[in-house]
């Protein structure tokens, strides 16, 4: 409607003067802070998706000669201009960053090199690059294969056998792994509960007393068959092992050194330069598959997040599960059930108030209340045998999820009052009249209005929960949790277990690991993976409350 | 169905209730796990009576307790023995001749605070070192047996064979010993001894002294000491510097009474006739001082009567001290507290203190003997310690510090919260700083000029980015964003302007075009016009950056700052934080004041239209302050979010606790301390229970800013109800 004013004067310069009397460059900077903030947001989202997607992609290797006249093979990563001042003086020299790999040889993964003292630059076609299972990616030249016992096989022909013996050989490393964690795990497991049994009786017996004999006889028994069978199982997994190192490969740095590396110790071997686009894209998806499935390799800065992301799952899942009921009762009690007037005003202020509350508060809660004070009587209570080693005294999965719940508790409680609030009084009086009691009608009329409100403040609960990690860090995430919250000895779901967590994850991987440059485009794809859960997590909820309001209004009238 | 009804009834209630009351419990217990840290000591007397077989109290030296506690020790003066005593009867267990002694008579002894070591003097002028040990053993029962004994290590031989009156030892990390000794014609002889090698003769220190000596103390390194006399001077000497000549002399108001170093020797207590109880330490007066004059740092509760013992402590700064009249107090350095305080009915003959900390031991001028267990678990805070300026040893001047821990015994815990809150208010400022304009215009461009179709995309993108993990703003912060900005800050810093003139200038050359080319962007659609002027101005800046940077900074602004104040340039500092926080407070700080911005009643808005004012001046001089109360709590939530953030302060900033508020260091913030530190503290110690006040602070801090928020919005939300 103002603009039809303002172009009357057709002078330029009185135009120019009205509009800057009528404040219109202040609304276009106003425009401008909307505009920043947008920015700011595509700007950070961006990065994430770029630098989170480009992971897995395998990339092209360059070699170069250097003035000095060694040479240099490895990924370009990173350019900076120079820069002179007025006077032609350098004052940065142009340099360029290298991903050299090869970091048990070099000790370092990547180089600086200023621009000026390369030369020569090259793509050559026959760069292997593997991806290993020790000491992160190794560039360099197949020499030859061979096997223990003294076949040898070069040039293209031991290439071709290397990527089909490559696939046999991990597999057995893998049965060989296998058959320590899990079965040999199974029976370190009994053995360590059968030594328990002892440990229990001899506590009941008193410092004097003597263990029952026929107990005593039992579980010497029981160890003795489970130590054979361990003995058993230990070599059947060193034959394995022996079978799988069997194979190995001679490589040549651009520098000359010999290297060999057993296939079995090969993740991945590829031709970065020489590959096609399907060949690229069938590996993309290959490391992105194993990113989500796989177990973490070299202290979490290679391989998969599984653990992370099922640590993740399972504690927003436990938090859920407490959150849900507590929330919904405590609405409906503030809302249905409680006089209305100053008191539950003042409850409702400090339920607002509560989800302001720095969540590091909720963990140091957490950590005094539940683990130390209920986790601690828990343990002396009920598991004094294994003092003073903590069970339930200790960080675990879940007390987190109840540190959690207790921090997204406002959430669902606002939400649940809110949709309650908006079942149309009507509806209520009707039921009411019809003869119903108040519960009856709570539970036949009210709730099922209100489950989408309800369910929109669960999944809000949920975003906010998976995303928290300072009062996780203090109440049961672990960088590497040996045991999954979750397995096949019984009860199957140990709660007083320590988790992995993929925000935590990102803190650590990025902050704390011994190498934070190599690990840093992992990290992006881990923030990737949470920015994802979380926004899928808030658009579900927002879609959600749409699709209410849309009800209600159509409802009403 | 009634009981149906009525169980639900009272399940829900009981549901309802009980949340709230969890609610309520949680504050109530971060409360109450702070509270023990104002508490006093606990003591619980386990004997008072005069030890059977004892001699007079005089000949009761260098009294002690071992480590379980099974056991006191004294030597016997008269005897010329070490005699145990069973702690549990009170009888004497079993008593060893100190063969070195020979006809000689003991006539001094100390016992170094550590460990059980001894230093006896006696009247020929030598010197002998034994130890009192225990073999500890255990039974097939887990009981323990301790089986005690004596060790003697070696002796000093005389310089001349005069009786030494005072003794006093020090013990290094490699077991070496550093002796002082004065002798009944007050000359003082220094030096070390060496378990297992031949002594060397001890030196002596000149004499020129008023007065008889009461008291020595030297350090264990062997250059430090202090010698008090009847004469009211305390002198000083450095023995590396200077052996004839003190360093200082001290006049004092009234004679020194007993004097001992605290744990660490950097601190030297003093104890007066007059029953003041002081603690000194060396502070340099000028920058250059190598060595350094003593000054008074604390003072504590004063004594009814002089001060007769002054006991140490083995692992803290705390010691006892006992006067004349039979009082004795456990005091504490660095909080200046008196933690107990209990009365003997005789003057105060020697004071033991368990290598623990969990006993005392106290002998009367009577005989009387009284062991009190004490708990004592938290005397190094006090209200000054957590929120004063506390004088830390080794300082020259009194200072907010938080260091909490140290890697020996003798480090003294600096727990001042204040360099904490004072980073926690630094880096919601910053944020703050970036946040509140962005969000609040961006919000008033929101609900009142941007046209609806651009709003239902736009409006939710900013809400939520609410729900962006802190962890993944803190991440990209401190390891993409601080290299990077650390290359282009003045450039960013330029943007600030830049950006701006770009819009006006952009504006401008928009308005000067013809009106069918403005025809097609009807109002309410110039975001789309200024997204890319915002971008140019930025790229502006960036461009423009190197050449300020050579004007301005002589082409690099790290040095330029480090010349300008003297600090040095942090990667990940308060610029760092200030974006990062201000992106993850912009969106709450938007949602609030957009809310309040578009519940304005529209009639203000017509009205103000009718009378011919522009969109702008609407919004300015009508919109806004109507909906001020609102953007004021839409500022406080915000603030609240900046002061509680953890993780993003946590990898963003260095996490130095240092008090400073320039923009290019970093900071640590309450909230960042306690997840760095509480899974290191050790349950109900005092790190754990300061962090448990931390967090109070921070709920304090945050309930007080959303309480107020909270009340302001009701306000408001009436006031329009009435419009």
């Amino acid at each position: 409607m103002s603009e039809s004013h303002l172009t009357q004067s057709t002078n330029p310069g009185t135009r120019l003067r009205q509009i800057f009397r009528r404040g219109d460059h202040l609304l276009w900077m106003s425009g401008g802070a909307m505009g920043l903030a947008m920015l700011l947001i595509a700007g950070l989202l961006g990065l994430v998706f770029v630098s989170g997607f480009t992971y897995f992609w395998p990339h092209e290797v360059t070699a170069a000669d250097r003035a000095d006249g060694t040479k240099l093979l490895g990924r370009i990563t990173d350019q900076q201009p120079g820069h002179r001042d007025a006077g032609g003086q350098v004052i940065k020299t142009a340099q360029i960053q290298f991903r050299i790999g090869n970091r048990e040889l070099y000790g370092f993964d990547f180089v600086w090199v200023p621009t000026a003292e390369l030369g020569n630059f090259r793509t050559l076609p026959d760069v292997v690059q593997l991806e290993r299972q020790e000491y992160g990616d190794f560039l360099g030249f197949l020499k030859r294969v061979e096997s223990a016992d003294g076949a040898r096989v070069e040039g293209p022909a031991g290439w071709d056998l290397l990527l089909s013996r490559q696939p046999v050989a991990r597999e057995l490393a893998a049965r060989a792994s296998r058959l320590q964690r899990d079965d040999i795990g199974a029976v370190n497991y009994q053995i360590q509960k059968a030594k328990l049994r002892l440990t229990v009786a001899q506590r009941r017996a008193g410092p004097n007393g003597r263990v029952p004999s026929e107990l005593q006889g039992a579980v010497d028994a029981e160890l003795s068959r489970l130590n054979a069978d361990y003995e058993r199982l230990r070599a059947e997994s060193a034959a394995l092992l022996k079978q799988a190192t069997a194979w190995q490969a001679v490589f040549t740095t651009i520098d000359g050194q010999e290297k060999k590396v057993p296939l079995a110790s090969i993740v991945r071997a590829f031709r970065p330069n020489a590959m096609t686009v399907t060949e690229k894209v069938r590996h993309y998806l290959s490391r992105a598959a194993e990113f989500v499935y796989g177990e973490p390799r070299e202290s979490n800065t290679e391989g998969g997040v599984f653990p992370a992301i099922f640590g993740t799952v399972m504690m927003t899942i436990l938090m859920s599960l407490v959150v849900t009921p507590f929330g919904i009762v405590a609405a409906f009690y503030l809302r249905e059930y409680a006089k209305q007037g100053p008191v539950v005003r003042i409850v409702r202020i400090a339920i607002n108030n509560l989800a302001g509350v720095p969540s590091i508060v909720f963990g140091v809660f957490g950590l005094g209340f539940f683990v130390y004070f209920i986790g601690g009587g828990i343990d002396r209570m009920f598991f004094p045998e294994m003092l003073p080693t903590p069970t339930f005294g200790t960080g675990g999965i879940l007390w987190a999820s109840l540190t959690l719940a207790l921090l997204t508790v406002p959430v669902v409680i606002v939400a649940t009052e809110e949709s309650i609030a908006a079942v149309p009084r009507g509806a209520r009086e009707g039921s009411l009249a019809l003869g119903a009691s108040k519960f009856q009608t709570i539970l036949k009329i009210v709730l099922p209005a209100s489950v989408p409100g309800i369910l929109t403040g669960v999944i809000l609960a949920m975003a906010r929960g998976a995303g928290e990690v300072a009062p996780l860090m203090i109440t049961g995430v672990v960088k590497l949790a040996p045991e999954m919250p979750f397995d096949a000895h019984f009860p199957f779901l140990h709660l007083d277990r320590k988790f992995m967590h993929l925000g935590f994850h990102i803190y650590d991987v990025g902050f704390q690991s011994p190498n934070i440059e190599a690990a840093k485009p992992m990290v992006f794809t881990t923030t990737l993976l949470l920015i994802g859960i979380v926004i899928l997590l808030n658009l579900a909820a927002i879609r959600l409350r749409d699709r209410i309001r849309k009800k209600y209004q159509t409802g009403v009238f | 169905m009634k009981w149906i009804d009525s169980a639900a009834n009272i399940l829900i209630r009981a549901g309802g209730v009980s949340i709230i009351a969890i609610v309520a419990l949680m504050f109530v217990f971060l409360g109450f796990e702070t509270l023990p840290l104002f508490r006093g000591a606990k003591q619980k007397v386990v004997f008072e009576s005069p030890l059977p077989g004892a001699p007079a109290p005089a000949a009761m030296l260098a009294l002690g307790l071992d480590e379980y506690e099974s056991h006191l020790y004294y030597v016997d003066a008269t005897a010329g023995v070490l005699r145990f005593v069973d702690a549990a009867t009170r009888k004497p267990d079993s008593e060893f001749p100190i063969r070195a002694l020979g006809k000689s008579r003991i006539t001094a002894a100390y016992r170094t605070p550590s460990r059980d070591k001894i230093v006896l003097g006696t009247d020929d002028g030598r010197l002998i070192f034994v130890e009192a040990k225990f073999a500890i053993s255990y039974t097939d029962t887990a009981e323990r047996t301790v089986k005690s004994g004596v060790g003697e290590m070696g002796q000093v031989a005389a310089v001349v064979p005069a009786a030494i009156v005072k003794v006093h030892a020090r013990q290094n990390s490699t077991g070496d010993f550093f002796y002082a000794y004065a002798t009944a014609d007050g000359a003082v002889y220094s030096g070390k001894f060496v378990e297992g090698e031949p002594a060397d003769a001890p030196q002596p220190v000149g004499r020129l002294r008023a007065g008889t000596i009461v008291g020595l103390a030297t350090d264990y390194e062997g250059n430090k000491l202090f010698i008090a006399t009847t004469a009211a001077k305390l002198y000083q000497y450095y023995l590396a510097e200077q052996r004839e000549e003190p360093f200082r002399v001290y006049d004092l108001p009234a004679p020194i009474t007993a004097l001992d170093f605290i744990i660490g020797d950097v601190s030297l207590l003093l104890g007066f006739a007059d029953g003041r109880v002081e603690s000194w330490f060396g502070v340099r007066e000028k920058e250059t001082d190598t060595l350094k004059p003593i000054h008074r740092i604390h003072t504590f509760e004063a004594m009814p009567a002089a001060v007769t013992w002054i006991q140490p402590s083995a692992r803290d700064k705390g010691f006892a001290v006992g006067s004349a009249d039979g009082t004795l107090k456990l005091n504490f350095t660095t909080s200046e507290r008196t933690l107990l305080t209990s009365k003997l009915p005789s003057g105060i003959a020697a004071i033991a203190y368990a290598p623990k900390l969990t006993s005392l031991l106290a002998l009367g001028t009577d005989g009387t003997t009284r062991l009190t267990a004490v708990d004592n678990p938290h005397p190094e805070i006090s209200f000054k310690a957590l929120f004063g300026r506390v004088h830390y040893e080794g300082y020259d001047e009194p200072d907010y510090i938080w260091q909490s821990t140290g890697g020996t015994d003798d480090f003294e815990g600096k727990f001042s919260l204040v360099p904490l809150t004072v980073g926690t208010l630094k880096g919601a400022f910053y944020g703050l700083l970036f946040a509140i304009p962005v969000a609040v215009f961006a919000a008033l461009y929101t609900s009142q000029f941007m046209a609806p179709s651009l709003r239902v995309y736009f409006k939710p993108t900013i809400e939520i980015m609410a729900a962006l993990p802190s962890v993944v703003i803190g991440f990209l912060a401190g390891l993409w964003l601080a290299p990077l900005l650390e290359e282009v800050m003045i450039g960013t810093l330029l943007a600030g302007i830049m950006i701006p003139l770009a819009i006006v200038l952009g504006m401008v050359g928009w308005v000067l075009l013809p009106r069918t080319v403005r025809r097609r962007v009807p109002p309410g659609l110039e975001l789309i016009l200024v997204l890319p002027l915002v971008a140019l101005g930025f790229a502006a800046a960036q461009a423009l950056g190197p050449t300020v940077e050579g004007l301005l900074f002589g082409g690099n602004y790290r040095q330029w700052i480090f010349d300008a104040f003297g600090r040095q340039f942090e990667q990940r500092n308060s610029i760092v934080i200030g974006i990062a926080m201000g992106f993850a407070v912009i969106p709450i700080i938007f949602t609030i004041s957009e809310d309040a911005f578009s519940n304005v009643p529209r009639a203000f808005r017509s009205a103000s239209f009718a009378l011919g004012a522009s969109r702008w001046q609407t919004a300015w001089h009508v919109i806004l302050p109507t909906a001020s109360p609102g953007v004021f709590s839409a500022v406080m939530i915000g603030f609240g979010r900046a002061v509680g953030e953890t993780m993003i302060v946590l990898m963003a900033t260095g996490n130095t606790p240092i008090m400073s508020f320039s923009p290019f260091n970093g900071m640590r913030t309450l909230a960042a301390n306690t997840a760095v530190e509480i899974p290191e503290a050790p349950m109900g110690g005092t790190l754990y229970r300061v962090l448990f006040v931390a967090s109070l602070l921070l709920f304090g801090l945050t309930f007080i800013c959303n309480t107020v928020a909270e009340v302001v919005r009701q306000r408001l939300r009436e006031k329009y109800q009435a419009v």
